[in-house]
């Protein structure tokens, strides 16, 4: 049994069942943990069917995965070749197979899988000449067979393919079954109105333990048999394969309850085994009669993988440890990471940075504050917050009102973490910009005797280049949104601010403004 | 031109203006002049000249250095490359796509130039991708594969029955056919935060599918300073899953602008034709730190830094000064009285019989500007190495007790307190070495020594006096005397407290414009013609137009305008019938009334849509005529005048 066959035992002999004998038009394969597994698997069972002894069960079939074919082109082209078995020659212009129009619309496509029929047969009555003349029945043939990875995307993005694909039999008058494997469950995605027919359903269910020890045991002997004939200590050397085992029923203790994916377990198994095995290697290598491993060829073999390459790895497991063995408590331990992380990530989706990775110039960091401002106050009160007289000097600062009351102020700043961004045309992030530097950034500067007029150099440093080209660029990282089209010319383009209520505390404490200050309070 | 226009790196191209389109026609530079009164018939050659030799040196230097600052990352990031599709841990459930991102905080090209200059050309195939590029999934899988594939200019033609352009298997024919050894294929891409992420997922996933038969790379350039936290926040797992992912960051940062400014203008071993004085140095800090953080404006600030020093008159001088005959012209002549007078700024008795000689003949004038040159040079060297001293004190003294009290005398800034006549210098320092503990003192005392045991001789301290920190503090102080002190020709070498002009760089949009409109002539260089005499009718029509807006309340009747602009136009007419002079017969008759009636309504139409283009009215529909109403709406309130 192939390597990728194992586990799935249940899964192979059904679709080996299937295809024995006729196999209806149209599978749909649900596997809601793995699906990619899943999809091997079938490929792996078909490509095994195409290559049996017995003519009429043969298949011909064509893998295509949904994403990689985003386009009705891609897709037919894609099918057609596999199924004829052709080989794209670049000197020959990257010819499709048969040099026919088959890949520009749906009826081509028909047309093109008929040919690609009559073409297998005659192949086949070809090689069948001299043996039998009795093969002319179509029948015989076998079927053709084509599998679909990820068709949810279909559903999203070419909806227009998808119920002539689950017809495809139909439309054709051949012998052909369509395999859509995915993990949606067919209803989320089956189109209205009953267009498509309904499927022949096969669930796969999560791999049990046992299923799963033994898939990943036997995929460290692929590994292993390319080490038998060397003597040297490898952490994928035969001998080790006892202590595997061990390992990996430690491993799935803990992690099984968790990750059920066999493919993110094999991960984990991957990438922990190198530490795991690293003291026992060790301790061979460092046998004073053995000197002729000690040649450092193994070494960068044992070293566990970089923390910072791993990315899954960053915070679900602990660096490589020189201890003996991992204890159980140790990988609980990863795993409750694993778990906390995750959600982490989950939640963490809507483009949210920490503040930690905030480090741009003053000058963003400014237009960020007043951004900020911009999307939380109300514009009716900026003359009040940022206004100040003709005559004034300074601004009086408005005493705040809700410092006295510790309460308040808390459930204020909760609001703000949570109330509605206004849009804000950019002149008046601008001239908020202007109101923050003009309180702020004066000490600051540059001397400049040229400016005479009190306000005027805040004036001009509002208007420089450099302030819009720093609007745009925060725009382009996403810590501002624009929310008008940008090929607009008439008027302002408006804003709205891209960082949390704490990141832009965090970074008025950095320019020692006192943003509470500054938020309007209606209450 | 032609080259420019196909090539496709180019983001803008410059198309001067050429009066006559004649394309053989070389235009000679004309390199502008502080005082064009007193400088040389070919001064402005000289001077271009000048400039070119100190900026290349400048430029070759500071190249060199950023090569050397960055040679370990460019290093890493080659040597990973080597071997980053055999390093793979075996035993994974599918193969990753490997992605190396390189965080450059400074943005800008310069580090992604060293990184392809260290590859083969011939061996690595780089792909640049911009996010332009990649609006949707087609024209980014287009643009990946056209990337590669369209580098063979003979390959075979494509008919509508071949693969589609955007299909990977067609760059997977294409690679299965390349020629042992193969080459390696790096798709770039610039700018990645820009990127749409659905489009970049779903272009990591296709080429995760093919990793195996298709080696690509991907390298994500970012301006992030962490690139893990942002990936880990702009993607799913789903995706991450996918990628082996390298980090690399590149050198940015103050550190990144003090050793430039360091190693460029104050490494004694290096004799530079300009020293940058405290302005420049702070504003090229402050530049740096608040606008832009790219090396690529910090080279543009200094090149324009070293042009605008340039146009002084005298800055001919500052490298050979054997260009003026025993029989001077008359513009020779101006130069060398400015000049007389430029070296001696009070005479006295005393140099008289010095100054007697210099007048009377142009060659004793300039061996007086050599020896000025000689001595300006030596104190530079001092200078450097009083710098360089102070950085060595600096440096050993990080991380001890009065680390903090120290940062006043770091980086640029520290230059400019250090330089400027007028501060303090390094007063205050030996009070802050005097706290040190023994042990920091001792440490210090052996790096300052090394230092010194490579001065030339006659520099060097007399040693001993007891007061260690005391002596220390008065020989930094002498080596750091301002250069101002020394000759009164020390702004040919030496920017001193001259300003930059920094809105050549950062110019203030909607001011400069007004600014424009308001005095057109001292942006066309006619502004010779003193500003105190200058009426409307001197003025460009634009400009009379844009002076009636100033004048006008918040809404404007734009027949009024018109008739305050036909008032002006008029006076101009008028005038320039009297300069022609009452010889000519001004005719009377109606037709000629006509064609300038017409001539002053096109040219307030055209005025009109001028000022409209640069958004300063908006039409409203008062008056009647719905957008052509009879009045328009400032935008632009309270202009200063």
């Amino acid at each position: 049994m192939a390597l990728e066959e194992t586990g799935y035992e249940k899964l192979v002999q059904e679709i080996s069942s299937l295809f024995s004998g006729r196999a209806p038009p149209f599978l749909y394969i649900n596997d809601p943990v793995s699906p990619r597994t899943t999809a091997h698997v079938v490929n792996s069972v078909l490509s095994s069917i195409a290559h049996s002894s017995d003519a009429s069960s043969r298949v011909y079939h064509a893998q295509i995965n949904a994403v990689a074919c985003f386009n009705p082109r891609i897709l037919y082209s894609t099918v057609l070749n596999q199924l004829a078995g052709w080989g794209v020659q670049w000197a020959q212009g990257s010819m499709n197979w048969g040099g026919e129009r088959w890949s520009e619309n749906l009826d081509g496509f028909v047309h093109g899988l008929k040919a690609v029929h009559s073409f297998i047969r005659e192949k086949f009555l070809g090689s069948n000449k001299g043996k039998s003349k009795q093969t002319n029945d179509v029948t015989d043939l076998g079927q053709i067979v084509i599998v679909v990875e990820r068709p949810e995307r279909l559903s999203e993005q070419q909806v227009d393919i998808l119920v002539p694909l689950t017809r495809l039999a139909e439309l054709t008058q051949l012998d052909l079954s369509v395999i859509l494997v995915s993990d949606v469950p067919w209803e989320d995605m089956r189109s209205p109105f009953g267009a498509s027919p309904d499927p022949y359903y096969v669930d796969v269910l999560p791999l049990n333990k046992e299923a799963l020890l033994r898939r990943l045991n036997a995929a460290f002997n692929g590994l292993s048999s390319g080490f038998e004939s060397t003597t040297a200590a490898n952490p994928y050397h035969p001998s080790l394969r006892s202590l595997y085992s061990q390992y990996l029923s430690v491993l799935l203790d803990s992690c099984s309850l968790y990750v059920q994916d066999p493919n993110e377990l094999q991960y984990i198994a991957a990438a922990r085994w190198p530490g795991f095995v690293k003291p026992i290697l060790d301790a061979q290598n460092f046998r004073p009669d053995e000197d002729v491993d000690m040649d450092g060829n193994d070494e960068p073999a044992l070293k566990p993988p970089p923390e910072d390459i791993r990315m899954r790895l960053i915070h679900w497991t602990m660096p490589p440890t020189g201890r003996h063995q991992m204890s159980q408590s140790q990988i609980c331990l990863e795993i409750h990471r694993v778990k906390r992380n995750r959600c982490q990530t989950l939640v963490a989706r809507p483009r949210s940075r920490t503040s930690d990775s905030l480090t741009c110039l003053a000058c963003q960091k400014f237009i960020l504050v007043a951004a900020y401002l911009a999307s939380t106050n109300p514009h009716t009160s900026d003359v009040r917050m940022f206004g100040r007289g003709v005559d004034e000097k300074k601004r009086k600062r408005r005493p705040r009102k809700s410092t006295a009351k510790g309460g308040t102020t808390k459930a204020s700043t909760e609001r703000y973490v949570f109330l509605a961004r206004i849009r804000s045309p950019l002149d008046r992030i601008i001239a908020i910009l202007g109101a923050l530097l003009e309180e702020n950034d004066v000490d600051r500067r540059l001397p400049a005797p040229e400016y005479t007029i009190p306000g005027e150099q805040t004036d001009m440093e509002i208007a420089r280049v450099g302030v819009y080209n720093a609007v745009i660029e925060l725009a382009d990282i996403g810590l501002l949104h624009r929310t008008s089209p940008s090929d607009k010319l008439d008027g302002p383009p408006t804003f709205k601010c891209g960082i949390s209520y704490n990141t832009s505390a965090a970074l008025a404490r950095q320019l020692d403004v006192t943003l509470d200050d500054l938020l309007w309070d209606p209450a | 031109m032609s080259r420019h226009l196909e090539d496709i790196q180019q983001t803008a191209i410059y198309i001067p203006f050429d009066e006559d389109s004649d394309p053989d026609a070389t235009v000679e530079p004309s390199f502008p002049s502080s005082n064009t009164a007193i400088d040389l018939d070919d001064g402005p050659r000289l001077r271009f000249e000048a400039y070119t030799a100190a900026w290349t040196q400048c430029l070759r230097r500071i190249k060199s250095i950023i090569a050397e600052l960055y040679s370990p990352v460019v290093s890493a990031i080659s040597d990973r490359m080597n071997n980053i599709h055999t390093d793979v841990l075996p035993g994974l459930p599918f193969p990753e796509l490997p992605a190396i991102t390189i965080s450059d905080l400074a943005g800008g090209s310069v580090f992604l130039d060293h990184l392809s200059g260290r590859f083969d050309e011939d061996a690595t195939f780089v792909n640049h991708l911009y996010p332009s590029d990649c609006l949707n999934l087609t024209s980014a899988m287009k643009n990946l594969i056209g990337g590669f594939i369209d580098r063979d200019p003979d390959a075979p033609k494509r008919k509508p029955t071949s693969l589609a352009p955007y299909d990977l298997n067609l760059l997977q024919a294409w690679y299965d056919v390349t020629k042992d050894p193969r080459p390696s294929l790096i798709v770039l891409l610039h700018d990645f935060e820009q990127f749409d992420t659905s489009v970049v997922q779903d272009i990591f996933y296709i080429c995760s599918l093919q990793v195996e038969r298709l080696p690509l790379t991907f390298m994500l350039s970012l301006s992030t300073p962490s690139s893990a936290s942002y990936l880990q926040a702009s993607f799913p797992r789903s995706t991450l899953t996918l990628l082996r992912v390298y980090h690399f960051v590149v050198p940015s940062g103050r550190e990144v602008l003090h050793t430039l400014i360091f190693k460029t203008f104050f490494d004694p071993l290096c004799d530079f034709h300009l020293l940058p004085g405290p302005a420049l140095l702070e504003y090229v800090e402050d530049y740096y730190t608040t606008h832009n953080p790219s090396l690529d404006a910090l080279i543009t600030l200094l090149q324009v830094a070293h042009l605008k020093h340039f146009t002084d008159v005298f800055t001919c001088l500052s490298t050979s000064t054997s260009f003026i005959s025993s029989n001077p012209t008359a513009s020779e002549q101006a130069f060398c009285t400015a000049l007389l007078a430029r070296l001696h700024p009070n005479k006295s008795k005393r140099n008289e019989g010095e100054w007697r000689a210099q007048a009377r003949s142009p060659d004793i004038l300039l061996q007086a500007v050599d020896r000025e040159r000689t001595a300006f040079r030596r104190r530079a060297t001092t200078i450097k190495m009083g710098v360089t001293l102070l950085n060595v004190i600096l440096a050993s003294l990080r991380g001890t007790a009065i680390d903090k009290a120290l940062d006043r005398w770091r980086g640029a800034a520290g230059l400019r307190r250090v330089l400027d006549g007028d501060e303090a210098g390094v007063a205050g320092l030996a009070d802050q070495l005097r706290k040190l503990p023994s042990a920091d003192r001792d440490a210090l005392l052996e790096k300052v020594e090394t230092y010194l045991d490579d001065m030339p001789e006659a520099l060097r301290p007399e040693s001993g006096n007891g007061d260690l920190a005391g002596s220390l503090e008065t020989f930094l102080s002498d080596l750091l005397e301002p250069p101002e002190t020394l000759t009164p020709l020390w702004s040919i070498w030496y920017t001193g407290l001259t300003p930059f002009p920094s809105e050549m760089l950062n110019p203030a949009l909607r001011p400069s414009i007004l600014s424009g409109l308001s005095f057109p002539h001292s942006y066309t260089g006619q502004d010779l013609v003193l500003e105190d005499e200058e009426t409307l009718e001197d003025l460009p029509d634009t400009s009379i137009l844009f002076k009636g807006y100033v004048k006008a309340g918040k809404m404007i009747n734009v027949y009024d305008w018109f008739d305050h602009f036909r008032t002006v136009l008029e006076g101009q007419r008028a005038r320039a019938a009297k300069g022609k002079g009452k010889g000519k017969k001004v005719k009377d008759d109606g037709e000629e009334e006509d064609r300038w009636r017409l001539s002053v309504q096109a040219r307030f139409i055209r005025a009109l849509h001028e000022l409209d283009y640069l958004g300063l009215m908006k039409h409203t529909s008062r008056g009647g005529g719905g957008r052509k109403g009879e009045y328009v709406l400032r935008t632009v309130l309270s202009v200063l005048e």
